[in-house]
């Protein structure tokens, strides 16, 4: 006798695991029958089935149908509309916060003329292009070199998968028993849920009948039907329980097969582009970086360590993307790590135009590499040397490469997290003797471990702190953690011979802090000595410089430490009582800021008056603008990650010390931060004294074949010539006045143009092309040359828009046309230019 | 025929420019008097007195957006085109004002 009930599914969250499972646990009470019919979606769910009830994806308001048959079907209805109607409001909760994918904006005009459709946003967290074969990682792969035995009889076969559920059971409720964090002990419960569930249970024990397989293909297949469903859903946090369903079957093959059966990372064989949920630091460690072109991220925040690591490495990175499932493995991508797309389905003029891209940016890269080998400085020969931050020996060679001068920070703290117990003096000896190495006599500044109660460290049991920032971190945990700090620093110190190594300290607030830690070296350097080991005499000792009250204790903290190392990303904070990961108020901690300028001179004036070198290592130092005011107020060096090395080089390099320092004392001298932006500002316009054209941004012989091959050539030529800092930016100024109605008057000319801030020099620029080009001109006639006018946004003086629009006039002139026709050099029309506009063979300043 | 005209485009970089140039070269080759007021990204330049503008039997406006001080042409006849018009076809302008 079957009995229904509709109504209307009262929860805001939508049927998630929490109320799922309440749901679950009433209905598995019965013996009778349960399904819950979603009418919007029409799909049924078994009552008893957390999973089969997630998949369902019912959403607040959707219309429900409850049915149920069987022998106490009346007895499980009465309860079931009771719970429904009672309880059940109760069981919801609000859903864990999940990175947002980044909103679907429109795509940029310019890739829309180039036939560009199927693409997603995402984040870009380390820039470039790549182009390659999508691989997806976070299905679940079998081992490379492991053999899954023979399948024996089904029932065989199901009794393996059974005892493996049996004893993963056992294992779930200890660990739930021990977990000391509330988060660790929900994720087992979850996995313990979906062990439970019947509906895997069924599905394995149906695909075990169907045909002969073994319990971990079963598994497998089982789990990829459940993750295609939840893919498909309509919330993030549904799509994120994949996860959760390949962690258990994960640990169910573990249990079956032992553990080198599994492994979630699978053997990259050709350029490819990875793509995934999340990924941990480790397995991105085991991909093949020579195959490795691109990673696509759904979830990562952009602190995270993998994504620190593919920086380090300069992997074109994007998280934040949605819809990740659309992306199927051996689908060729574009990963454009400049406008943060993930783009598919690529047709030729989209083809075209990523190779463009990609020949620009290697041109590009072609410029910076002469800074590779030269070491920071300013024009006149001020030196400031550029380091990297890393956080493993395996990214030291890497930044190297990519032009540090040395390593200016090592955050250990990687080492320790991730694991069950800490990494034994002999295991770090091995890393810093490594690092030390790669670096071939360039110095490394280890920092030892800086970890609070926020950073995940499980098993040293770090006490809850109301405040973790303002709490026990840094060296104020070292009297609790005594054994830790001694191994790490004989570590070091042990394995300073093998190179320039330095040990740094974090959170030192007062002199007495840095001077127990100072006694503290030297008696593990006598443990050393007396054991008749080295004891890395040699090695300073220096200091992170990023609590205020430090700041004001210079002098007596310079007899005690080495050298010092300004860590802006906390400094700032403290500085402003600003937490940068609250949007509400990570505004208020702006670099720019006049006092926090003053405060960084004040604390560089008082190192050097102690006779102290003292650098930066927080993320200010990555901005090109900072790092010349930086030199401006004596900085010593600079560290940062390393894909901003070579720019910083190369825009050092632009300007003089002089230029620097007067920029640094206009700054300190402002009335407050949006003073300082404006003299930055007008120090950038001021700088960009370059002439109005020149043979560089001109060409004659284009075999560009559409309108939007050469609006991105004229942007591109542009960037090569150092005439904007943002070529896509500018194109698409370009592209958006295309839009009012088309540049292209007639006479197979047409003058595209733009006003931008990121113009930052002005320019004429002329394209004449091989073939036509349709261009939606007046006349309807093709177009044959294209000259670019590009004119910077805040332009003082008028000088420049003079010359344009004597340009606009001239234009219209059929002998100045054809001249530009018939040139057969770039110089001619370079003449032909400079002559009728009047031009000054000097630069001139606008 | 004495032509007084103003041009203005959306940018006010190039079309505004290319359009006097062509109403200017046109009009005189047409043996007309003609004065153009441009107004680009450099604000108003050639700028037409009230006296000019009383003198002219004919105003053009070649224009995408608003004219600024338009007051200066109160009460009178004035033919507005698009830009582009006036840069494709600058003798048809010419001949619709007049």
């Amino acid at each position: 006798m079957a009995c229904e009930h509709r109504f209307v599914f009262p929860l805001t969250n939508g049927l998630h695991a929490r109320p799922a499972s309440c749901l679950e646990a009433v209905a598995s009470r019965f013996q009778a029958k349960a399904l819950i019919v979603n009418v919007r979606n029409q799909t049924e769910a078994d009552a008893k089935s957390v999973l089969s009830l997630v998949a369902a994806d019912i959403h607040e308001g959707d219309e429900c149908v409850l049915r149920l048959e069987g022998a106490d079907a009346e007895e499980a209805f009465k309860e079931l509309t009771r719970f429904l109607g009672e309880d059940f409001l109760h069981c919801d909760e609000a859903l864990p916060e999940v990175v947002a994918p980044a909103v679907d904006r429109p795509l940029p005009r310019a890739l829309r003329a180039a036939g560009i459709s199927v693409y997603q946003h995402g984040t870009v967290v380390c820039r470039g292009l790549a182009q390659a074969r999508v691989v997806r990682v976070g299905g679940l792969s079998l081992a490379r070199n492991f053999v899954m035995p023979v399948a024996g009889a089904a029932d065989e076969e199901l009794k393996k998968f059974g005892d493996a559920v049996a004893a993963l059971r056992a294992d779930f409720e200890r660990e739930i028993v021990t977990a000391k964090d509330n988060r660790q002990i929900e994720v087992l419960k979850a996995h313990a849920a979906i062990l439970r569930d019947v509906s895997l249970a069924a599905r394995v024990e149906a695909l075990l009948k169907e045909k002969k397989r073994t319990a971990g293909d079963a598994v497998i297949a089982a789990v990829e039907e459940f993750a295609v469903t939840l893919r498909k859903a309509g919330s993030a946090y549904l799509r994120e329980r994949v996860l959760d369903l390949q962690d258990v079957s994960g640990r169910l093959l573990t249990q079956l097969y032992g553990k080198a059966a599994v492994t979630l990372t699978p053997v990259l064989t050709a350029p490819s582009i990875v793509v995934a949920e999340s990924l941990t630091p480790g397995q991105f460690l085991a991909l093949d970086r020579g195959h490795l072109r691109g990673l696509v991220l759904a979830h990562a925040g952009v602190t995270s360590h993998t994504v620190i690591l593919a920086r380090s490495f300069g992997v074109p990175t994007l998280t934040g993307v949605g819809k990740i499932e659309r992306f199927t493995d051996g689908q060729e991508v574009v990963l454009d790590g400049r406008r943060g797309l993930l783009i598919a389905e690529l047709e030729s003029a989209g083809r075209r135009y990523y190779a463009m891209e990609m020949r620009k940016l290697e041109r590009l890269r072609q410029v910076e590499a002469i800074y590779r080998d030269r070491p920071g400085a300013s024009r006149d020969g001020r030196r400031l040397p550029i380091m990297a931050n890393v956080a493993s020996a395996s990214e030291v060679a890497a930044v190297i490469e990519a032009g540090a001068e040395g390593v200016g920070l090592f955050r250990t703290e990687m080492l320790y997290m991730d694991r069950d117990e800490a990494p034994s003096e002999e295991e770090q000896y091995a890393i810093y003797a490594d690092a030390a190495r790669a670096a071939a006599g360039r110095p490394v500044i280890i920092r030892t471990i800086d970890i609070g109660g926020d950073k995940p460290v499980p098993y040293l049991q770090l006490p809850e702190e109301a405040n973790p920032f303002l709490g026990v971190r840094g060296v104020r945990l070292y009297a609790g953690f005594s054994v830790l700090v001694r191994t790490q620093l004989r570590a070091i110190l042990r394995a300073s011979r093998h190179g320039a190594l330095k040990v740094m300290v974090p959170m030192i607030a007062s002199p007495e802090e840095m001077r127990g830690f100072r006694a503290l070296v030297d008696e593990v350097r006598a443990e050393l000595r007396a054991a008749g080991e080295p004891d890395g005499a040699g090695v300073s000792v220096g200091m992170m410089l990023e609590v205020p009250s430090a700041v004001l204790a210079l002098a007596e903290l310079a007899a005690v430490a080495d050298f010092f190392s300004i860590g802006t990303n906390d400094l700032a904070q403290y500085f402003f009582a600003a937490d940068r990961d609250n949007p509400r108020v990570s505004g208020l901690q702006a670099w720019t800021n006049p006092a926090f300028l003053r405060f960084l001179k004040f604390a560089i004036d008082g190192a050097h008056a102690a006779g102290r070198p003292i650098g930066l290592c927080g993320e200010m130092g990555e901005q090109a603008d900072a790092q010349l005011l930086l030199l401006g107020i004596g900085i010593d060096s600079l560290s940062m990650g390393a894909p901003r090395i070579l720019a910083a080089k190369a825009g050092l390099a632009r300007c003089s010390e002089g230029e620097c320092k007067e920029l640094a004392d206009a700054s300190l001298a402002g009335a407050d931060r949006a003073a300082v932006e404006k003299q930055i500002r007008e120090f950038r316009s001021a700088g960009a004294a370059m002439s109005l054209i020149s043979g560089a941004v001109i060409s004659l012989d284009s075999e560009a074949s559409s309108k939007a091959e050469v609006i991105k050539e004229l942007t591109d030529a542009l960037a090569l010539d150092d005439r904007t800092t943002d070529a896509a930016a500018v194109e698409e100024a370009v592209w958006a006045r295309e839009e009012t109605y088309s540049t292209g008057f007639g006479y197979g000319f047409a003058v595209p143009h733009c006003k931008s801030a990121h113009v930052t020099a002005n320019t004429i620029a002329v394209v004449r092309m091989r073939a036509g080009i349709e261009w939606g001109s007046l006349d309807g006639a093709q177009v044959k040359v294209a000259i670019l006018l590009a004119i910077r946004e805040a332009d003082q003086g008028k000088e420049h828009m003079r010359i344009f629009s004597r340009l606009s006039r001239l234009v219209m002139n059929d002998d100045f046309r054809a001249a530009i026709e018939q040139a057969t050099a770039a110089g001619e029309v370079l003449d032909l230019l400079t002559e009728k506009l009047g031009l000054a063979a000097q630069p001139v300043r606008a | 025929m004495n032509i007084v005209a103003i041009t203005a485009c959306p940018t006010g970089i190039a079309h505004t420019y290319m359009a006097a140039e062509q109403l200017e070269k046109t009009a005189k080759a047409l043996g007309h008097k003609i004065k153009v007021e441009t107004q680009g990204a450099m604000g108003i330049e050639n700028e037409l007195s009230d006296a000019e503008i009383k003198a002219a039997d004919v105003i053009i406006f070649a224009v995408d957006i608003e004219v600024e001080q338009r007051e200066r042409f109160d009460g009178r006849k004035v033919t507005q085109v698009p830009v582009q018009e006036a840069i494709k076809n600058p003798k048809g302008v010419i001949a619709k004002a007049g």
